[in-house]
C-alpha cells in the first residue's frame, strides 16, 4: 500500500502537534459528518466532535499508518452512532432532525441548500435499505473506505461485505429504475 | 420454475443488464463506470459528495485540544449527580456526629457509648464531655509491695469517688453504704456477688460498688488473700489493728471519711496504703 501523505502528519500528531491535528480534522472530519448525516444522528456535528475527542486521545495506539486512522475513526463513528440512535428509539425525539433547517455549518446558503438536499434525497433512497447494505454502501461512498476497512469496521468477513455492497445496489438499481425521484 | 413467484426485493431476475460483478461493483463505487445507469450513477455520485466539504466547527473541548495538541485531555467528565452525592453524605455525617456530640452532652446515651464520646471529644475537642474516664497521673508515691498475689483488682485504678467527697459545709456527705452502724462497723459482711470482683470501674456507680466491696471481705481465695496480706502489710493497717478491739465503739464519720476522700488527693500514707492495696486498702484504711 503506497504511503498516504497523511502518515507523516499522523505521527506528527501522535507527538502532540496542534497543527497536525487540525489538519487530520479538517482532512477527515467531512466524511465522519457527512456519513453520520446520511445515517440520521440527532446532532452529527456535536457527534463528529465526540468522535475526534475519543480517538485523538488515542493516537498513540493507531497502527496502519492513515489507513488505519481511518479505520479506527469509522469504527468509533459507527458505534457512537448506534449509540445515538438506541437513545432516540428509547425517548422520543420533540423534534426531527432537519437538514434544511440546520444552520451550524459554516457553508454558504447555496452550498447549505445543495447539501441538505443530497442529504435528503440519499437518506430518501439509501434509507430505504437494510441497515447492513445501508452501512456498506456510505462507508464506501461516503468514508470512501476500503472493503476490508468496512469489514473491519463492522466484524464482518470481506465477502460479506462484498455480498451486502452488491445486494444493496442491486435493489438502488431497480427502485430507481421504478421510478423513485431523486 | 418462474422468477415472478419471487419477491422481487429479494431476489432479482438475472439479466445480462442487471448482473454485476465484483469489477462493476467497484467501479459503480468509485464512479468509474460509464454511463449505462445514469440514475444510479447520480445517486451515488450524490452519496459521495456527502463526504466533501468543509470541516464542521469544532466542540469547545476539541477546539481546546486541536489548539494546546494535550492529547491526554478528557472532556469534562464531572457528573452533577455525584456531587450531589457526596454533598448529601457529607450532610448526614455531619448531622449524625453533631447528633451524637449533643446526647452525649446531654448525657443522655448509654453508659459505654456515653463513655467512648466523651473521652473522644475531650481529647479532639476543649470540650468538656461528662462520663469519661478521668485522666489521672500515676500517685508519685506509690508503695507497692511485690504483691504476691496478682487480682483483677490489684490492676484497677483508683478513682475519685463523687460520694466521698466532702460537702458544701466541710462535713462529708454520707451514703447508706458507708454509714457505720455500732457494733456492726468492724464485723465483716460477706460478699455474695463475687462477679463484681473483676468488673472494670467506668462509672461513678461501679465505684461506689466496689468500694462497698472492699469494706467486705470476700469470700473468694483471692480476696481473702489480698485483704489478709493488706492487713498486714498496708501502712495504715494500724487503724484496723486499733479500731478492731474498739469494735464497741463507732468510728466517728469524719476521720472514716478523711481516710477515703482526702486520702485519695492528698498523695499521703494513708493514700499510699490506698493505692497499695489497689483499691482494698480502703477498707483496711475504713475499718
Amino acid at each position: 500500500m503506497p504511503e498516504s501523505p497523511l502518515d507523516s502528519v499522523l505521527e506528527s500528531a501522535a507527538a502532540g502537534e496542534p497543527w497536525a491535528l487540525r489538519r487530520l480534522y479538517d482532512e477527515l472530519a467531512p466524511a465522519v459528518l457527512g456519513y453520520l448525516r446520511a445515517r440520521g444522528a440527532h446532532e452529527p456535528e456535536d457527534l463528529t466532535s465526540e468522535v475526534f475527542l475519543a480517538v485523538f486521545t488515542r493516537l498513540a495506539t493507531v497502527s496502519g499508518g492513515a489507513a488505519g486512522l481511518r479505520t479506527l475513526l469509522f469504527s468509533v463513528a459507527h458505534a457512537r452512532l448506534v449509540d445515538d440512535l438506541r437513545r432516540r428509539a428509547r425517548r422520543e425525539d420533540p423534534v426531527e432532525f432537519d437538514a434544511q433547517t440546520d444552520r451550524r455549518t459554516a457553508a454558504s446558503a447555496e452550498d447549505e441548500a445543495l447539501k441538505a438536499h443530497s442529504v435528503a434525497a440519499v437518506r430518501e433512497v439509501i434509507g430505504q435499505l437494510p441497515d447492513d447494505q445501508r452501512d456498506v454502501l456510505l462507508m464506501r461512498l461516503v468514508a470512501d473506505l476500503t472493503v476490508e476497512q468496512v469489514a473491519e469496521v463492522m466484524g464482518k468477513t470481506s465477502g460479506a461485505v462484498k455480498q451486502l455492497q452488491r445486494r444493496g445496489l442491486l435493489t438502488l438499481k431497480a427502485r430507481l429504475s421504478s421510478g423513485v425521484p431523486l | 420454475m418462474t422468477y415472478f413467484d419471487d419477491d422481487p426485493d429479494d431476489m432479482t431476475p438475472p439479466s445480462a443488464a442487471d448482473d454485476l460483478d465484483d469489477r462493476r461493483v467497484e467501479a459503480l463505487l468509485r464512479g468509474t463506470t460509464g454511463s449505462d445507469e445514469p440514475r444510479l450513477t447520480a445517486l451515488l455520485a450524490l452519496a459521495r459528495s456527502l463526504g466533501e466539504g468543509p470541516a464542521p466547527q469544532p466542540s469547545p473541548a476539541l477546539a481546546a485540544l486541536l489548539s494546546s495538541g494535550s492529547l491526554t485531555q478528557e472532556p469534562s467528565t464531572a457528573d452533577p449527580r455525584w456531587r450531589r452525592r457526596l454533598a448529601t453524605v457529607a450532610l448526614v455525617s455531619f448531622g449524625s456526629s453533631a447528633a451524637l456530640v449533643g446526647a452525649a452532652a446531654a448525657n443522655v446515651l448509654p453508659s459505654a457509648a456515653q463513655t467512648a464520646v466523651a473521652e473522644v471529644v475531650n481529647h479532639v475537642t476543649p470540650l468538656t464531655l461528662p462520663g469519661a474516664h478521668p485522666v489521672r497521673p500515676p500517685a508519685p508515691d506509690v508503695e507497692r509491695p511485690a504483691a504476691p498475689a496478682a487480682t483483677v483488682e490489684s490492676t484497677r485504678p483508683t478513682q475519685v469517688r463523687p460520694t466521698e467527697v466532702s460537702g458544701p459545709t466541710g462535713q462529708p456527705t454520707p451514703t447508706p453504704m458507708r454509714t457505720p452502724q455500732p457494733g456492726v462497723t468492724s464485723v465483716p459482711q460477706p460478699r455474695h456477688t463475687p462477679g463484681l470482683v473483676g468488673r472494670p470501674t467506668g462509672l461513678p456507680s461501679q465505684a461506689n460498688s466496689h468500694a462497698d466491696d472492699h469494706r467486705k471481705p470476700s469470700h473468694t481465695p483471692a480476696a481473702k488473700t489480698s485483704d489478709g496480706h493488706q492487713q498486714s502489710k498496708s501502712p495504715g493497717g494500724s487503724h484496723d489493728g486499733s479500731k478492731t478491739p474498739k469494735s464497741n465503739r463507732p468510728t466517728p464519720k469524719p476521720s472514716h471519711t478523711t481516710d477515703g476522700g482526702s486520702g485519695t488527693s492528698s498523695g499521703g500514707k494513708s493514700n499510699g496504703g490506698k493505692n497499695n492495696d489497689g483499691g482494698k486498702g480502703s477498707g483496711g484504711s475504713h475499718g
